[in-house]
């Protein structure tokens, strides 16, 4: 570049000129033949894009449906693992609650089938005990009159029969 | 630019509208891609694409108007070329060599007749042929059209010495255009 050149383009194109043309705004008709050629290039280099230069937007639109389609799942899932917990959570504090005994009762299993009302043998497994009762005698299911107490305690309105264990 | 539809495009790609999103590439794609020609050489179809990428992750968290998503979307692009720039320090970007074709004027033509000729890929490469904080601030305000601000966030620079750079490589621009009308 000579040093005219230079002298020339630093003469002709002042700061307010140069916003201007930067700006996009051109440069007045009377303008020097460099400028408008300024004018012209930025212009040129401004242009809209190109098939070239837009030739990929299948290829960017499908990585944008991949990008934004691996975040929905994600938060799916959580949802749904804070929803399950929640339940889970509510759900364990009423078995506890129902599953804890009363300090009075001992915990004994369960024996299969509903036991009829007038059945006079007792059951293989031990049903329940008696809550001991201050005051009161404990009663023991294995002695007769024991098995009797609780017979009676378990079926008010059936008599006992003669004999009955 | 979008202008006063760009409010609405970008609500609607941040929710995941696929056509939405691909009004905003098709109108930044374009002069990201030349701004990365001038920055990154021959790097800037792959370096364009991890910038897209990240954009498509962040989006929904993006606040702001078009200049300041062009703003982002720059710096995003920087940051990947200056990534890019440390990794491959052994080996130097390369830039079009369109610009020294342009340097030597026809034996006929006027300037007018050469630039009316001219592509846009040979406009940005004579860009590109100079200093490259000159051609960075020119093509970040010309072919971005980001203002003052915006373009001295990107490049990390105070206002008034972004105008300075761009008002030198304008002049310099001149005086090569200058020479082609002279000769």
């Amino acid at each position: 570049m000579s040093f005219l050149s230079r002298l020339r383009a630093r003469r002709y194109l002042d700061a307010a000129s140069a916003e201007a043309l930067l700006a996009g705004r051109g440069v007045p008709a009377g303008a020097p033949a460099d400028q408008r050629d300024l004018a012209r290039l930025l212009e040129i280099a401004a242009k809209p894009g190109s098939e070239q230069e837009l030739g990929g937007q299948v290829a960017a639109a499908a990585m944008f449906v991949q990008v934004t389609s691996q975040g929905k799942p994600r938060k799916i899932a959580r949802r749904v693992l804070a929803a399950a917990a929640c339940a889970t959570a509510v759900a364990g504090s009423v078995v506890y609650a129902s599953a804890v005994p009363s300090p009075h009762h001992k915990m004994a299993p369960v024996p299969f089938g509903v036991p009829a009302e007038h059945h006079t043998v007792p059951g293989p497994a031990v049903t329940r005990v008696p809550s001991r009762q201050p005051g009161r005698r404990q009663v023991h299911p294995q002695t007769r009159s024991g098995h009797r107490k609780i017979q009676q305690a378990m079926n008010p309105g059936v008599p006992l029969r003669a004999g009955s264990r | 630019m979008l202008e006063r539809e760009f409010p609405g495009v970008l609500r609607a790609a941040a929710t995941g509208d696929e056509t939405a999103f691909a009004r905003l590439w098709r109108d930044a794609h374009p002069p990201l891609l030349r701004y990365l020609r001038v920055v990154a050489g021959d790097a800037a179809e792959d370096v364009a694409g991890e910038v897209w990428l990240e954009v498509a992750r962040r989006l929904p968290r993006f606040r702001g108007g078009e200049q300041e998503f062009r703003g982002w979307l720059f710096t995003l692009a920087r940051r990947r070329v200056t990534d890019m720039r440390r990794y491959h320090a052994r080996h130097p970007v390369r830039l079009t060599d369109d610009a020294g074709e342009l340097d030597r004027p026809g034996a006929d033509d006027t300037a007018m007749a050469a630039l009316d000729n001219l592509s846009t890929e040979a406009a940005v490469a004579l860009i590109a042929s100079l200093p490259r904080d000159q051609a960075e601030v020119i093509v970040l305000r010309v072919i971005a059209g980001l203002d003052v601000g915006h373009v001295a966030r990107i490049v990390g620079k105070r206002p008034g010495a972004v105008r300075v750079a761009a008002h030198r490589g304008l002049r310099a621009l001149a005086a090569r255009l200058g020479q082609r009308v002279t000769r």
